[in-house]
């Protein structure tokens, strides 16, 4: 436990040291922007009306952490191919423990990121539009909870590709899982992404913290099995 | 004699129980671990020397299918190699990238597809944190630990990853910059210090653990000749060194065994005194004729 915890901090400080943390976290807080920027109330009962700021904030932060799960993969694969993931590996550190403390790093930062953004979006928006502040704190956690599975959608590749096609990869992989929910496509209760959906419908979903924590379950879920894979083809990589 | 305090708890000494064991009971540090328990006194014995066990093992190893498995184009075909305790192993290949990739299997960077290794007298396929790992260190051609790491930090990192207490940790690390003559270069970030530093700083974290098997891919090679000799003459007897190395003579001195790797096979493992007897050059063409020379006398063992 102690080497994972001295690995995620290694991994945070890699992040920090060559800007890519800045590149997450940045991304992720200027997704607020839309909720800072449109003007809050744009009709969006109307047919044909183009999408409410509510739901201009779920894309960009589906956006976002589709680049956060591109950054993870192609992270990995530098790891990988710059040797200082073998260089872990020769003073006896478990592969495993090295993809799964890489996975902490961008989770933390993913989740510590999501937070001003909903802090801003209940600011702007406040009550009358995204109701009860629970609702808001769901929606944010399903969604972070969908920013993890992207991420280890992006290990995985990053575990199996080479970096420039293993962060095209993720980012198709990752905009395929995310953006479509976003823009408030409805799809079957088992997309891990339903937390962006209803993020980006608070205002008129009727069930928001029901639906948020059962799609935060199912993206942990699914988070938990891409993260085996990932874990089980960085342990057959060549280093 | 061994290092009782060690026998009772039943678990590796840490760095400091075992030199301060080794310089109470004056035996060698390496004894108090618990897995090689033979004493030196049987342990230099001429008599016994053929009980020596192999510290590296390895039948029948394949591995490496061209450009897409390893990026390099070598290939192992069936290697057979023993390299006994304490044994100073030059390897040398043709192609040359097919030591660096007998080092990379051995040191668990990549996977053969067939074959048995032994490590330290484990088999390569105990993969547990207690299991060959911890007993084996490798050293790449092209050290990679993060460049604003300064020696120190990586070499604390590397102890805190081997799970050395913290005074342990300081204890070895101080010995350790002191060896590896860091200087004003030890806290600053490697990435200012160079490729001598940090190759310095790689070997420096392979010896932290104080490993039986220390596996060396063009070791130092940044470093001035006379330095690297310094470095590379480990004085520890029961360390069994493999160097990989493109320039076998400057191994001069520091290996006391040759092996060539040709076609993806060991064609040749002796003793530099053959080399020496036939008056052969320590250089690839010497080790070369030295092979051919054996094949010709012994055209079945090739």
């Amino acid at each position: 436990m102690s080497r994972f915890v001295t690995l995620t901090g290694m991994a945070v400080r890699e992040l920090w040291i060559s800007f890519r943390l800045l590149l997450v976290a940045g991304t992720l807080l200027l997704s607020g922007l839309p909720a800072a920027l449109l003007p809050p109330v744009l009709s969006p009962d109307l047919a044909g009306a183009p999408p409410d700021p509510v739901t201009w904030l779920a894309v960009a932060v589906a956006a976002a952490l589709t680049l956060a799960a591109a950054v993870a993969a192609a992270t990995l694969a530098t790891e990988r191919r710059r040797g200082t993931a073998g260089w872990m590996v020769a003073r006896a550190v478990p592969r495993a423990t090295i993809a799964l403390s890489w996975f902490a790093a961008f989770a933390l930062v993913v989740a510590l990121g999501i937070v001003p953004v909903a802090v801003v979006a209940w600011l702007v928006f406040g009550p009358f539009i995204l109701g009860e502040a629970g609702a808001l704190a769901a929606a944010a956690v399903a969604t972070a909870c969908a920013g993890w599975a992207a991420i280890a959608f992006g290990l995985f590749a990053g575990a199996a590709l080479p970096r420039w096609p293993a962060a095209v990869g993720a980012l198709l992989a990752g905009g395929a899982l995310l953006v479509p929910p976003a823009f408030g496509q409805a799809g079957p209760w088992w997309l891990p992404a339903d937390g962006l959906r209803v993020l980006g419908e608070l205002d008129t979903t009727a069930r928001p913290v029901a639906d948020s924590l059962r799609a935060a379950g199912v993206a942990l879920g699914l988070a938990a099995v891409v993260l085996v894979g990932a874990v089980v083809t960085f342990e057959r990589a060549d280093l | 004699m061994v290092c009782r305090q060690a026998a009772r708890v039943n678990r590796v000494p840490s760095a400091r129980a075992r030199y301060a064991c080794a310089r109470r009971i004056r035996c060698y540090p390496r004894r108090c671990a618990l897995t090689s328990s033979t004493p030196d006194a049987l342990w230099s014995s001429p008599s016994v020397r053929l009980l020596r066990p192999a510290a590296i093992e390895v039948r029948g190893l394949r591995s490496g299918s061209g450009w897409r498995r390893n990026g390099r184009g070598a290939e192992l075909r069936g290697i057979d190699l023993a390299v006994p305790v304490g044994a100073r192993l030059l390897l040398v290949s043709q192609p040359e990238s097919a030591a660096s990739l007998l080092l990379r299997v051995l040191a668990g960077m990549v996977r053969p597809t067939a074959g048995t290794v032994t490590l330290a007298g484990m088999p390569r396929t105990d993969d547990s944190p207690t299991g060959w790992r911890r007993r084996v260190a490798y050293v790449p051609a092209s050290p990679a630990i993060y460049g604003w790491l300064s020696p120190v930090e990586a070499l604390f990192l590397a102890a805190d990853l081997a799970g050395m207490g913290r005074a342990d940790a300081e204890w070895r690390v101080d010995e350790l910059v002191e060896h590896l003559r860091l200087g004003g270069d030890a806290t600053r970030s490697m990435r200012r210090g160079g490729p001598a530093v940090l190759e310095r700083t790689a070997l420096g974290a392979a010896l932290l653990g104080e490993p039986e098997v220390l596996l060396l891919d063009e070791p130092l090679r940044a470093l001035d000749p006379a330095e690297r000799r310094r470095l590379l003459n480990l004085s520890r007897t029961r360390v069994t060194v493999v160097i990989a190395s493109r320039y076998p003579a400057s191994e001069e001195g520091i290996v006391d065994q040759v092996a060539l790797i040709r076609d993806g096979r060991v064609a040749l493992q002796a003793a530099v005194e053959e080399l020496t007897a036939a008056a052969l050059p320590l250089n690839a063409r010497g080790i070369a004729a030295l092979a051919d020379a054996a094949d010709r006398t012994h055209p079945a063992s090739s």
